[in-house]
């Protein structure tokens, strides 16, 4: 199997330990892992109830039966000693205290507090003053039915995704340069191309599977090249040809110079610029998502309209980024000028194939949205773009990041298929959908993450819902504003998850919730890629998934208690309803009978409410992307398939959009067509280099970088549950250069404190390892609940996007 | 809950949160086999530093840079330890799991 996946022969022996199990006593089905963006399909093994191993899933395309380290731990992470299995309220002397302790409670109690609270809000200060934390690892019918509930039923867009903190910048930067988000190309690219350019992204430990197909590549052709760009040197500079460090914030710069360089030396693709493409001079000087009292704000003449653009042509770009020579970013960015040169002779060549992938280098970056839309410019100008091997990639943290947050539009700006609630079009065609009354959605956006902190904190925010995320620890400022917000006296802030997370125990309410394989579902990964799964094991206790809390929960409030009479008047059928009725038992969401449940396989929550909910929802949310570009297939497929990338037309899937005889949607004779916007076209952004909103100074001097390490996903919340994980990384440290530790007359392992203007973590100094910082950075991985570096950083976001910058902020590091 | 305990201001400040408490791993060995790549030119080192770690046997070579290695461990779990640290070893670029199954008799 190994010689199968790897692309090479050997003995049979290896091949034959599968049947050395018994095979008859274990049950195998295929589901998509729950971990990273790559969206790897994993084949899992059930007996008596429980996961009992999984192994890469040979039919895959993804992972060709190949799985990494967190896959490989996927059989475990549900069965942690201190998994919640019943609700647990905060009580004192019996009855709901905010300073109590978790008690007990049953679900019936748990609700009732939980609608009393959110009625108290609504009352109080209407749709603004209730909100839903939600994320990129719900499954796509949980994201939409959480869709439903806050923006139809609630009528309130204080809804936003963990994914805001992790790929909002790349989501913006496609709408901004091509009218329609997520990839144009897919993995198949990685084969077909001669060169790699990763800009601020570590594949080797946050996307191994991945990386391993870029190795191969890189192994098997010797002209393919990798260049990776980072703010440090870590695990994925080992493949690498072309190595850079850059100082942070100096990517910019680079993009502009490598933009320039393509220009002077002629190699613009100018027929494909001229048919494709667009100019545009964006707006400048626009701040740095800060509280606007912020000295930083109230500066940022820009700030106000920080979207906005102004047409401009060919030699007017030109002469914008002649300025950006790669001597000039050689010497900002302190990467040698034969290194740059290289690099952007990658892109300039018209005979080399360019992938471009990027990540958290980019997104998390008060200049992400320009980030993605420069990067897309050097694709744009030589052609690069949207055919097997050129390919400007963006990668994804989380397993349906694309499929729940970006598609189905769990943002507090957005609905379905790229709609937005700003759009009256937009509104009107949901509301048809959803058989709603016109106006019922609210037309401005609601609360992003870091507002909902503000929020909070500020007491506008009372009645909050928080799933499938450890908030606390995965915000910046912690210590300002998120803990201050979660402990608000004024505020009810409810917790589904499946472990006590630093998040859970901040709470008031937390409820149980059902994990991965514990119910049906379904992700969409980074190369547009919907796959689903059965339910194969049943949750532990009273643990019941997200889907069915968020749909029992609706059946607590009757129309009148959530809509004006002015709407109900206007769909007089819906008094007397609860919003279960108007939002699930719609007679769409509630069309298949539990008969259409494949045999064999448990539906916990279709068996609840006495239809299948996971179909009806899915073929509901489906009508919104069919027919212009977003088209899903139908239900029953996925089951089938080891998923398809959308759009899925006639059955057939698109590897790449907006070429023809690949895309379906493409004109015939149009070659590209960029119909993300009406006109077909492309923009061009002409952006500059703008600095950080905190860099370091004589107090502060060094630069904080945070991350990831490959033995943890995220805020550890599962790995650290696992033993060999938990052994192997036990406990954050700071990655620092050996001669600034020298100059502290600092030793590896000695304790310091990281200390920021907003709060300080205790750790211990690492100078060796797998991450080697340049001097005057360290690095400090975010999984570690007891040394919480968000505590450290600053809630600085990108304006456009509203993504937080995690990669820079100014800190000392004092010995303790 | 397994504890009751609640975060405290003072305990996030402080960091003084408990650890998460542990899986507890299912009786019986694992085994699995492993693709490796590697620098082709450092293939023989890797694979005497593979071979040196309990429970591996090296069962396919590719010189292109690729190692198929069989992994026996005797208790469950110490599998994913032996990938990280095949994964982290020097020279390697990355290790995957082809296929493990847990001996639970």
């Amino acid at each position: 199997m190994a010689a199968l996946a790897g692309g090479m022969p050997m003995p049979a022996l290896a091949a034959n330990l599968v049947t050395e199990r018994d095979e008859s006593e274990l049950k195998w089905d295929k589901a998509a892992c729950r971990f990273c963006g790559t969206g790897c399909s994993v084949m899992v093994a059930t007996k008596e109830n429980r996961v009992v191993a999984t192994h890469g899933d040979i039919k895959a395309e993804v992972n060709r039966g190949l799985n990494c380290v967190k896959g490989y731990f996927l059989s475990k992470i549900m069965y942690g000693h201190d998994r919640l299995t019943q609700p647990m309220l905060r009580k004192t002397a019996g009855k709901y205290d905010k300073n109590g302790e978790f008690t007990p409670v049953s679900w019936d109690e748990a609700f009732d507090i939980m609608a009393e609270k959110f009625k108290a809000a609504l009352k109080r200060r209407g749709p603004s003053g209730i909100g839903m934390f939600g994320s990129g690892q719900w499954t796509i019918w949980e994201g939409y039915a959480a869709l439903k509930l806050m923006k139809a039923g609630f009528r309130s867009n204080n809804l936003d995704p963990n994914a805001r903190h992790c790929m909002a910048s790349a989501a913006v930067g496609f709408m901004r340069t091509f009218g329609i988000d997520e990839p144009m190309g897919c993995y198949d690219d990685i084969e077909a191309t001669d060169a790699f350019v990763l800009w601020g992204s570590n594949m080797a430990e946050m996307h191994p599977i991945l990386w391993t197909r870029v190795a191969d590549r890189r192994l098997s052709a010797s002209h393919v090249r990798v260049a990776v760009l980072s703010t440090f040197e870590n695990r994925s500079f080992d493949l690498a040809d072309i190595g850079m460090v850059f100082k942070p914030q100096t990517d910019l710069y680079i993009l502009n110079a490598i933009a320039n360089h393509i220009i002077r030396t002629g190699r613009v693709n100018k027929d494909f610029v001229a048919a494709h493409t667009l100019f545009k001079r964006g707006q400048t000087d626009i701040g740095y998502g800060l509280r606007p009292e912020h000295p930083l704000q109230k500066k940022a003449t820009g700030a106000a309209n920080a979207n906005d653009s102004t047409d401009i042509g060919f030699d007017e770009y030109a002469k914008f980024v002649a300025d950006y020579t790669l001597e000039k970013a050689a010497e900002m960015s302190g990467v040698p000028l034969n290194r740059l040169e290289a690099l952007a002779e990658l892109y300039a060549d018209p005979k080399i194939k360019v992938v471009s992938f990027w990540t958290m280098g980019f997104n998390q970056h008060t200049r992400g949205v320009w980030c993605n839309n420069l990067v897309y410019n050097i694709h744009l100008l030589t052609g690069k773009i949207s055919e097997p091997g050129n390919s400007p990639f963006s990668l994804t943290g989380q397993p349906s990041a694309c499929g729940t947050a970006r598609e189905v539009g769990t943002f507090s700006h957005r609905l379905p298929a790229d709609m937005v609630v700003t759009n009256k079009a937009h509104r009107d065609k949901a509301e048809q959908i959803w058989k709603l009354p016109e106006g019922t959605i609210p037309d401005k956006p609601g609360y992003h993450a870091v507002l909902q902190n503000r929020m909070l904190k500020d007491g506008l925010l009372n009645a909050y819902w928080v799933q499938v995320n450890n908030n606390l620890q995965a915000g910046a400022n912690s210590t300002e504003e998120t803990y201050l917000g979660y402990r608000n006296p004024e505020n009810f802030i409810v917790v589904s998850d499946a472990y006590p997370s630093v998040t859970a125990l901040a709470a008031d309410l937390v409820l149980p919730t059902a994990m991965w394989v514990e119910k049906e579902g379904a992700y969409g990964n980074a190369e547009r890629r919907t796959q689903f799964w059965h339910q194969m094991v049943t949750a532990p206790g009273e643990a019941r998934s997200d889907l069915w809390q968020l749909m029992e929960f609706s059946k607590r409030f009757k129309m009148e208690e959530v809509w004006p009479e002015e709407l109900l008047a206007k769909k007089p059928e819906y008094r007397g309803k609860t919003l279960f009725d108007v939002l699930y038992r719609n007679g769409e969401v509630d069309k298949y009978p539990l008969s259409d449940i494949e045999a064999g396989y448990l539906n916990d929550e279709s068996k609840a409410f006495g239809f299948y909910v996971h179909k009806g929802l899915f073929e509901e949310y489906a009508g919104f992307g069919r027919g212009h570009g977003h088209d899903l297939a139908p239900f029953d497929s996925y089951h089938r398939e080891r998923g398809l990338r959308w759009p899925v037309v006639n059955g057939q899937e698109t590897r790449w959009r907006f070429r023809e005889g690949s895309d379906p949607y493409v004109k015939q004779g149009a070659g590209v067509q960029f119909y993300g916007f009406p006109d077909g076209k492309a923009r061009i952004f002409a952006l500059p280099y703008e600095p950080p909103a905190e860099s370091p100074d004589s107090e502060y001097p060094f630069w904080l970088s945070t991350g990831r390490v490959l033995e943890h996903w995220h805020s550890g919340t599962m790995t650290r549950r696992v033993p060999e994980l938990f052994k192997a990384f036990p406990e954050a440290v700071c990655f620092m250069h050996p001669d600034d530790a020298a100059e502290l007359k600092l030793r590896r392992g000695d304790e310091v404190k990281v200390q920021s203007r907003r709060g300080y973590i205790r750790t211990r100094i690492e100078t060796r390892g797998r991450n080697k910082t340049p001097r005057g950075l360290v690095f400090v991985p975010w999984f570690d609940e007891a040394q919480l570096i968000n505590k450290v950083t600053l809630d600085a976001t990108d304006p456009i996007s509203l993504q937080t910058d995690y990669k820079k902020c100014a800190v000392r590091i004092e010995r303790v | 809950m397994a504890r009751a305990d609640t975060i405290d201001r003072r305990a996030l400040l402080t960091g003084r949160l408990l650890n998460a408490d542990r899986v507890i791993a299912p009786p019986g060995g694992e085994i699995a086999s492993i693709l490796v790549q590697a620098r082709p030119q450092r293939l023989a080192s890797v694979e005497g530093a593979i071979s040196a770690l309990p429970g591996c046997e090296i069962y396919g070579r590719d010189p292109r840079g690729k190692l198929v290695v069989v992994v026996d461990s005797p208790d469950a779990g110490a599998l994913g330890s032996t990938l990280n640290t095949i994964a982290l070893l020097p020279d390697v670029f990355t290790a995957s799991l082809v296929f493990h199954a847990i001996d639970a008799s």
